[in-house]
């Protein structure tokens, strides 16, 4: 009887939020019920006189997840059967059985020491799950669900697959948005990222393409520069962490959208398999490694461009009628060579080959040089990817000059 | 799906538009996968050229 229950009554200013964990203690239960009273057709043990309001979530902390939060609710409440069993268990996994009741700008707790302790545990947790670099595992536990009485059949079908995926992207939502509180806390994790830059992807972070995430995690670089030196810790922070949650949550999304698009085909179309490891993923992509790994992926991508797009200013000799006459006979010359005889050619070449002709055709052969490239040119199997580097060699040679390309000339037809 | 590589050339003013289109015809014998310019003869030209990586 909540009557005889102790009980802490503590009056609440709505214009006053209440601390950081109590806070978030009510957004999560705020989740659950949108109205005074329980869920619809509830047969579970919720109290009815369990009202947790849906307080405005600080954007520091939880706000920007709120959106899809939110969705999975919507999902949550819209599946046709009941949703008492999430229900039940998401509001045993924040409240601990114990009740929160906002009513009339008033906070009523049942047992507070319990609620004490369990609030002494949750910061607890959440410190952990930064101190890791990233958020709590999900805990796949199907027989239980099956017990439930959503999921009393053998097999599993949409509506249970349906309602594990709720459950799971609600957990891991949750655990996330925990996880993000103590990045933004500057607790323990300055040197948890820096120790994961260390680890060789620093370089790449600063070639990263966005100019916003560029000049954040240039934040990054500069900070690891100065690692013998003192670090501005608060600045790094500032920068470098905004930039981190930014790559998680984007990716998270995209992993997001695909299992959504999931809970909405069948059962054969989506397996309850491809759920749970859509939800992995979906969980892991939460983590400090996965953002560096994203930074660093983005960032290799813009040097390949970079080393990629290297151009050349040519002379006006370059395109003399003479000069593009001979280099196109030689052309000609080089696609008629007998097999094996490109290869020789390129072994020595009649002239030193220029600084940007040497960059064309070692990136051409994945960054091998033209002397180690035996494997890839030699022999008669790899005889038609030897004349493309030949050809490529005389059509973007720099030196066009008679003299020049009568050496070339004189060495293909001396194969021919 | 092969990787390909990007070279771009770049030809001062006073270049004739026949001409890139003599090196845009070079480029492609010698194996590239697409090359094309653009620009201007009073304003120099740019020749964009793509090819397969082998490696």
């Amino acid at each position: 009887m909540p009557g005889k229950k102790q009980r802490l009554s503590t009056p609440v200013d709505p214009g006053s939020p209440p601390s950081k964990a109590l806070k978030l203690f009510i957004q999560a239960a705020g989740f659950l019920v949108e109205a005074a009273g329980t869920a619809p057709a509830s047969a579970m043990p919720i109290p009815r006189t369990v009202y947790c309001h849906s307080q405005q979530a600080d954007r520091a902390y939880i706000g920007v997840f709120r959106g899809k939060l939110k969705a999975s609710i919507q999902i949550y409440f819209e599946s046709k059967n009941n949703c008492d069993i999430q229900l039940y268990r998401f509001y045993l996994f924040f409240v601990g059985r114990e009740r929160i009741m906002q009513t009339n700008s008033r906070l009523q707790f049942h047992h507070p020491k319990l609620i004490l302790i369990g609030l002494l545990g949750l910061l607890f947790l959440a410190g952990c799950s930064s101190v890791r670099g990233y958020q709590a595992p999900l805990d796949f536990d199907l027989d239980d669900l099956i017990k439930e009485p959503i999921c009393t059949q053998a097999n599993i079908d949409v509506d249970c697959r349906n309602k594990y995926i709720d459950y799971y992207i609600i957990q891991s939502s949750v655990n996330f948005s925990e996880f993000v509180r103590e990045l933004t806390s500057e607790r323990n994790t300055t040197n948890l990222i820096l120790d994961n830059l260390r680890t060789g992807v620093d370089a790449a972070i600063t070639v990263i393409g966005g100019a916003g995430t560029k000049a954040a995690l240039g934040a990054a670089a500069t900070g690891l520069g100065g690692l013998h030196g003192n670090i501005d810790k608060r600045l790094f922070y500032k920068k470098t962490v905004p930039a981190l949650v930014q790559f998680m949550d984007a990716k998270r999304s995209l992993i997001l959208a695909e299992i959504l698009k999931g809970r909405a085909q069948d059962i054969n179309t989506y397996p309850l398999s491809l759920a749970i490891r859509d939800l992995q993923g979906f969980n892991d992509a939460g983590s400090i490694s996965a953002a560096i790994n994203a930074v660093a992926a983005e960032g290799k991508q813009q040097a390949e461009k970079a080393e990629e797009s290297l151009s050349i200013l040519r002379d006006p000799k370059f395109v003399e009628v003479r000069a593009q006459v001979e280099v196109n006979n030689l052309l000609d010359l080089a696609n008629s060579l007998p097999s094996g005889k490109a290869w020789e050619i390129l072994q020595n070449p009649p002239s030193e080959l220029d600084e940007f002709t040497n960059a064309q055709v070692e990136g051409e052969l994945g960054d091998t040089q033209l002397s180690a490239a035996e494997g890839l040119l030699g022999g008669a199997d790899n005889d038609a990817d030897a004349k493309i580097i030949l050809k490529l060699i005389l059509s973007i040679l720099n030196d066009r000059s008679k003299e020049n390309l009568a050496k070339w000339v004189a060495a293909v037809n001396s194969e021919q | 799906m092969s990787k390909t590589r990007e070279i771009v050339e770049n030809f001062p003013p006073g270049t004739t538009e026949a001409q890139m289109e003599e090196e845009q015809k070079i480029r492609m014998k010698a194996g590239a996968v697409s090359s094309s310019y653009k620009g201007s003869q009073a304003e120099g030209w740019t020749l964009t050229t793509i090819r397969k990586v082998i490696g």
